[in-house]
């Protein structure tokens, strides 16, 4: 069974270029959101294996939606998608609960061999 | 204890304290409170096991140390009593060596009275009014710590967030409870701004290793590069002592060595033996040998890697040192202390970089005055920075002073007769730095007290050459002086080609050659009576390696084979009889009087247990010959 993917950034480039990486046999986008509440809802709507985290979103930021997700799984997957300088909010994130993380520009092979460690698979 | 079997340890932990000390000295100007703790502690500690020995002279002299800096503590350490904390380490060390030697150190009375009048000087002006720096607490070395295990962890040089994979070991350890403090610590990385290429982590009381190990092996891009236990005084101490080299004594290492060397020749010679071809399991055993004989060797090689810094703390100091006697104002600043070299490396570099270091500060860093006038900073700076690179290792030594007087080098050049009036001016800046390393070439109008005796740079040159590796050197008049030491790792093991010339075998390092080429008689060129042959478009002189060894050439075939030898960025076609293999071979020293022959760099034994000689190519030419 493929791995079930939820996809949160607030880019609609970013989503779709996540969503591009994803296109393996291995895994598959069960959704999107475009902010942290968003995340946290379509969290509880599709119990995904997997989620890539943007950071810095609207609304609700991608460190409180770990924060709030990991309270109520401990075994999801989080992968937070970063950028260069944003590495004491990476930290934060790590605290909060998330499992690693990728930084853009993302390479697929990057972030398979991330999110491949990630879910031991 | 007043006995023998505790000889050996005692040697190794005396010198550990006095390296310690020395880094802690040369750490810095002023006198904070833990750098002084520390080194009390070492003091201490050197005093307790030379009285145990029955070495007054070396425990009056420590005492008389632990006396100055528990002033030091109430008072600050001036940069007087440094130089006088080093000078007694150093001469402990002399004192220590001796011991080694089978003499007996005296008590150096001198020294001891020295040390006491500074404390008293110190006393009188602090019973003038001073205050204290630090409130005076509990010997330091009475409150040794228990054992702890301390992990080092290396990060991945390619990771885009090193500082956050430091920051997840250390969450890791802290969610198993395991962690107690760390270098970098958490503060530090979550402060940010840092790229850290390892992190030494102290871990709690009863912290198991393999819990530990796995937990980090769980976090991308890092690696446990060691795991040690430690006698603790504090996490400074934690993450100074873990890069402190194991300490097996050298001669176990040189025997490890010669050992791992000798398993190498015998797998060679049972690899050239008939049935290890003919036979498939033997071959396959053969073969399995020749892997593990090959991560021995890497073993035993990163075995006897030692840190820079143990010749490299010092400088700073002894720059310090050196200013203040000039009156000069100059901040010595060292870089990547903690590469590694072979230990043998490391011995040889002393001097040479002692050297280069003294002669930036008398020659290359002007007066402040002189600084001023030309616009600069009153302040000079030396920087001997070390990173990984070249050949293996490169050495930077670099100031920002005056520069190199390229017409006083000229004059100079002119008035030894080592060049005419003429040529002098054609010659170019890179020339005129090959001549100030030709053997007593000085261009120091006068004979200071600190450098233009002892060592010159032509000693400077040879010692690299000796260690494999390469000086450079770059200077801008106005901005200063750089030179450069490109150096291998080490050189126990290379990789080299087999040659022949007239019936005898001898082996040239890989790293000299640029290509083997074969020409025909036909492509053979005549220029002005020289031998040329065309190398990539450009025509390069050649010589005969049986010509330069002067033995009898074999008579000549059809084919005519060239090594072409590199030497900066310029060639050489060397001619050899026979190409006969690619080897790794063991290089071993030659004994006297054969390593008084310029050209032979060492010798190895082969697969069937004959010896050849390895030459250095561009001594054996001499570096004239290439074009």
């Amino acid at each position: 069974m493929p791995k079930k993917v939820l996809v949160v950034d607030d880019a609609v480039f970013m989503r779709n270029m996540i969503r591009d990486i994803f296109k393996a046999p291995e895994f598959e986008v069960v959704a999107e959101a475009t902010n942290g509440v968003e995340a946290v809802e379509k969290f509880r709507e599709f119990k995904p294996d997997l989620i890539t985290m943007d950071i810095v979103m609207p609304f609700r930021s991608g460190i409180e939606a770990t924060r709030e997700i990991r309270k109520l799984d401990a075994g999801v997957v989080i992968v937070m998608c970063s950028a260069l300088g944003q590495e004491t909010l990476v930290m934060e994130a790590i605290e909060a609960g998330a499992n690693d993380f990728i930084v853009k520009p993302f390479r697929q092979e990057e972030v398979m061999k991330v999110v491949k460690k990630a879910l031991n698979i | 204890m007043g006995n023998e079997k505790y000889r050996d340890l005692f040697l190794g932990e005396t010198r550990a304290h006095l390296d310690d000390a020395l880094k802690a000295l040369a750490a810095g100007g002023g006198g904070d409170a833990l750098r002084v703790d520390d080194l009390f502690r070492h003091f201490h500690s050197i005093k307790g096991m030379a009285a145990s020995m029955g070495l007054g002279a070396i425990a009056s002299l420590a005492h008389a140390v632990e006396d100055i800096l528990s002033d030091a503590r109430r008072w600050g350490l001036k940069p007087e009593w440094s130089f006088l904390v080093q000078e007694t380490a150093d001469r402990i060390s002399a004192m220590v060596d001796m011991y080694e030697a089978g003499g007996a150190p005296e008590d150096d009375a001198a020294l001891e009275a020295r040390l006491k009048a500074a404390c008293s000087a110190r006393a009188e002006a602090g019973a003038r009014g001073a205050t204290p720096a630090t409130a005076p607490d509990a010997a330091p070395g009475a409150s040794a710590g228990s054992t702890a295990l301390v992990v080092r962890v290396d990060i991945d040089a390619a990771s885009k967030m090193p500082a956050t994979r430091a920051f997840m070991v250390l969450k890791k350890l802290h969610s198993l409870g395991i962690a107690c403090a760390s270098e970098p610590s958490e503060a530090e990385l979550r402060a940010g701004g840092t790229r850290p290429s390892s992190l030494v982590v102290r871990l709690a009381p009863g912290a198991r290793r393999e819990d530990a190990v796995e937990a980090i092996n769980g976090v991308p891009e890092v690696a446990v590069a060691s795991v040690e236990s430690h006698e603790m005084t504090g996490p400074a101490a934690a993450a100074r002592r873990s890069k402190l080299p194991a300490r097996v004594s050298p001669e176990i290492l040189d025997r490890l060595q010669e050992q791992a060397g000798e398993l190498f020749i015998i797998h060679r010679e049972l690899a050239s033996a008939p049935p290890a071809r003919e036979d498939l399991r033997l071959r396959e055993a053969v073969g399995a040998l020749h892997r593990a004989v090959r991560d021995l060797h890497e073993t035993v090689t990163c075995a006897r890697l030692v840190p820079l810094d143990l010749v490299t703390a010092r400088i700073p100091l002894r720059v310090r040192e050196l200013a203040l006697k000039l009156g000069k104002d100059i901040e010595a600043e060292v870089r990547g202390g903690d590469v590694g070299l072979d230990r043998s490396h490391v011995e040889k570099l002393e001097a040479p970089l002692q050297h280069l270091v003294r002669n930036a500060v008398d020659h290359g860093i002007e007066t402040p005055h002189e600084r001023i006038l030309a616009g600069k900073p009153p302040r000079g700076t030396i920087a001997v920075t070390a990173a990984r690179g070249g050949r293996g290792v490169k050495i930077e030594i670099r100031d920002d002073g005056r520069g190199l007087d390229h017409e006083r080098i000229r004059e100079a050049a002119v008035a030894r007769g080592i060049v005419g009036p003429d040529r002098a001016l054609t010659l170019g800046q890179q020339d005129l730095y090959d001549l100030i390393c030709l053997p007593g070439f000085s261009t120091a109008r006068e004979v200071s007290a600190i450098s233009g005796r002892g060592v010159g740079m032509d000693v400077v040159k040879q010692a690299v050459s000796d260690m494999g590796g390469e000086m450079s050197i770059t200077s801008t008049p106005g901005l200063g002086t750089t030179f450069t030491l490109d150096l291998p790792v080490s050189m126990v093991q290379l990789h080299a080609m087999i040659v022949g010339a007239s019936g005898g075998e001898y082996a040239v390092p890989a790293a000299n050659i640029a290509e083997v080429v074969e020409l025909s008689r036909g492509e053979m060129l005549v220029e002005g009576g020289r031998p040329f042959i065309r190398w990539r478009g450009v025509a390069i002189p050649v010589r005969s390696l049986s010509e330069i060894l002067s033995v009898q050439a074999a008579p000549p075939e059809a084919v005519f084979r060239f090594l072409v030898i590199e030497f900066k960025g310029k060639h050489l076609g060397l001619r050899v009889d026979r190409v006969d293999a690619e080897a790794e071979i063991v290089m071993r020293p030659l004994g006297v009087p054969l390593n008084l022959v310029s050209g032979f760099a060492g010798y190895s034994i082969l697969g069937g247990g004959h010896p050849v000689l390895i030459l250095d190519p561009i001594k054996l030419a001499g570096a004239t010959a290439f074009a």
